[in-house]
């Protein structure tokens, strides 16, 4: 499903951040990446979403065969990208439910589709909410605003069930997550996978791979990915930490 | 100046078509006063950053013609999309009784021209009218020397009105520019309330010059809302004065929402005369192509434990020019004043320009005065966030814009009024959203 080649990019007109990222993802599958901070992680998802402070110097990003690096950000949503932020951004008087009408209707637009009918929407609505224990309320509420860290969080995911993607990537998802909120969010990303999808988790924390368990865990530290492993690595680094990699 | 010319050399025959001439003395006072102080230039520091020379340029007929061709459907495209209004229809000056709709009883409502032309009103000339507009101004003075179309309405004591009223101020049929200086006059008594809608629309390719002034009395314990809705075309210039006088406990709201017409001037002026005053300014503005706009308000807080807000969000695309001076005056003996003035601004581009000018004079020791002026462009994480959901550029835009104006809506308690507005920032946005 994706494939990263050779991948350098840097912020414009500065420093390089990724130096020659290869990666390879399949259908089915969940891949990790961890790493020291300042490795280039958030760099690696955001340039595989398209965020345009970053400028791709080399390599090509394969997402289903086709090349994406010229594409909108908007544009790979519609093909199937969707990236779970860090830190969520808040829009006062954009309500959660007015903004995800917005965004699935936008992306069955591109796909030659009608809207969604409204009881349909309404339906999936309230089924996704619930599985990730959000009340109705929260719904109206302006996206994002004043909500805690957990509620973003719940929230983002939420986003990702209702636009249902190819590639899921979660930036970070568990920093600011207590155990409760974290079994949600992890349940929630495992009920939404299965062999058609991927999801690519970002992660500091051993943590949330033990509710989200990894087919692949790389380690990415200066730009490049410098180890590849399966779910034991994870539970290594926990123990020994970066170091023994680095040296 | 052109402008000029045609003031000068129309005023005895404006006279001779009034039936009673009992403002003469006043009118003719108020011309020479205009000549005096003349049209405003950027040597006026109250019109340094607004050029009315495309205005004064150019040559004006003062006699519209009556007659018009203008159809029901395309009065009924001006409305809100509600049929429990009321409204009033002033065709090139003349009042349209045929095509209004007055259910409202109890209220002394006149248009201007009548009450002008009924010597039974002369209490209420005598009262009210001009009583509190600037003495001083060139474009009151020209209004008081010239007016003759607008309307009159008195609701009395503790009558509420349930239906908002909109008046529409329309020009068709015109082959030559024309110049309408429209009076309004609005008293709400103890414990009245009262929600006014006023628009002007300019059908021809030809210019309208509208000079409008109103005053409002609102008494106490009434509540006054006067929403704005300025969508004229590219040929048409409009200059309002809005003069709010309130008594203790009483409520007054002007909104002003300003979209469509070539330049733009609004003047706001609301007076205090008691305690326990609120005084609401709210407004949103979103021009493009090569429109000017320019709100001037004031608010003088004269009396102690008066409220008073000032709330203007705008939005400039292309090589739009926006203006805002607001001041704030608070006298001395006028303690726990409360006075929040905000004027937030994007430019969506290069070449769209915002002059800004918060002016706070206050003499009290003992109040809560706040003031923020912002420039700035859209936040570009915000955009890469909806976009990086599916959302296109244009429309994520256009979302993060309505989010920035949203909060300039919220004294609109007229449902259909909130729903036209938006209906109006996503038109000028280009965009097909239903917010």
């Amino acid at each position: 499903m994706l494939n990263i080649n050779n991948l350098h990019a840097k912020i414009e007109d500065g420093v390089e951040i990724l130096k020659g990222i290869n990666l390879q993802i399949n259908p089915g599958e969940v891949h990790a990446i961890m790493g020291p901070n300042g490795a280039g992680k958030s760099t690696l998802s955001s340039v595989i979403s398209g965020k345009e402070d970053y400028e791709v110097t080399a390599g090509e990003i394969i997402f289903e065969g086709e090349n994406i690096i010229e594409d909108a950000p908007e544009d790979r949503a519609h093909k199937g990208i969707f990236m779970s932020f860090q830190y969520p951004v808040e829009i006062p008087g954009v309500s959660v439910t007015n903004f995800i009408k917005a965004a699935l209707n936008e992306t069955r637009k591109a796909k030659g589709l009608e809207d969604m009918p409204a009881k349909e929407m309404l339906a999936l609505i309230r089924e996704n909410s619930e599985k990730l224990g959000i009340k109705r309320d929260f719904l109206s509420r302006s996206l994002n605003e004043g909500f805690s860290g957990g509620e973003k969080k719940r929230n983002e995911i939420f986003q990702m069930m209702m636009l249902n993607p190819k590639l899921a990537i979660l930036d970070e998802t568990d920093s600011g997550l207590d155990i409760d909120a974290l079994r949600i969010v992890a349940d929630g990303v495992n009920s939404f996978r299965n062999e058609g999808n991927a999801v690519l988790v970002i992660t500091h924390y051993q943590r949330l791979l033990d509710y989200i368990q990894p087919d692949f865990v790389h380690v990415l530290a200066d730009g490049k990915i410098i180890k590849t492993g399966d779910k034991n690595l994870a539970l290594e680094l926990e123990e020994k930490g970066y170091d023994w990699l680095l040296n | 100046m052109a402008l000029l010319e045609n003031i000068q050399n129309n005023h005895a025959a404006f006279l001779e078509t009034l039936k009673h001439r009992f403002l003469d003395d006043q009118r003719k006072s108020a011309l020479h006063k205009f000549f005096e102080l003349g049209i405003p230039t950027k040597k006026d520091e109250e019109y340094k950053y607004t050029n009315l020379k495309e205005i004064s340029e150019k040559n004006y007929n003062f006699f519209p013609k009556e007659t018009h061709n203008i159809t029901k459907e395309q009065i009924d495209a001006l409305h809100l999309g509600e049929e429990n209004f009321d409204w009033i229809v002033f065709i090139n000056g003349q009042l349209h009784k045929e095509l209004s709709k007055i259910s409202i009883e109890n209220v002394e409502f006149l248009s201007f021209n009548f009450a002008l032309n009924d010597a039974k009103h002369k209490e209420v000339f005598e009262k009210y009218f001009n009583t509190i507009a600037s003495k001083e101004l060139a474009f009151t003075n020209l209004n008081l020397a010239y007016c003759k179309q607008g309307f009159f309405l008195k609701v009395p004591k503790n009558v509420v009105i349930e239906k908002p009223i909109h008046v529409f101020y329309l020009s068709q049929n015109q082959d030559e520019n024309t110049v309408y200086n429209t009076r309004n006059l609005l008293i709400a008594e103890e414990g009245s309330k009262v929600e006014i809608i006023e628009s002007h629309h300019n059908f021809d390719d030809t210019f309208v010059f509208t000079n409008s002034v109103t005053e409002i009395f609102t008494y106490q314990n009434a509540k006054a809302d006067w929403h704005k809705v300025q969508n004229d075309s590219d040929t048409s210039y409009l200059m309002d004065h809005t003069f709010a006088k309130q008594e203790r406990d009483s409520l007054t709201t002007v909104n002003t929402f300003t979209f469509g017409g070539k330049l733009v001037r609004n003047n706001l002026d609301f007076i205090h005369n008691g305690e326990n005053i609120n005084s609401f300014m709210n407004g949103i503005t979103i021009i493009g192509g090569e429109q000017t706009v320019d709100h001037h308000t004031a608010v003088h807080h004269k009396t102690p434990n008066c409220e008073s807000y000032q709330n203007y969000k705008g939005i400039y695309k292309d090589k739009s020019h926006g203006v805002f001076n607001g001041k704030v005056f608070v006298d001395k003996i006028a303690q726990k004043t409360n006075a929040y003035q905000q004027n937030n601004n994007i430019l969506l581009n290069e070449g769209a320009m915002i002059d800004t000018k918060p002016q706070l004079e206050i003499f009290a020791d003992d109040v809560k005065c706040s003031h923020g002026c912002t420039v700035g462009q859209l936040n570009e994480d915000a955009l890469f966030y909806l976009r990086a959901r599916g959302i296109s550029k244009k429309e994520a835009q256009a979302l993060l814009l309505y989010a920035f104006a949203n909060d300039a809506m919220q004294n609109i308690d007229i449902e259909p009024l909130k729903a036209k507005i938006s209906k109006l920032l996503a038109e000028k946005l280009e965009v097909d959203i239903e917010f």
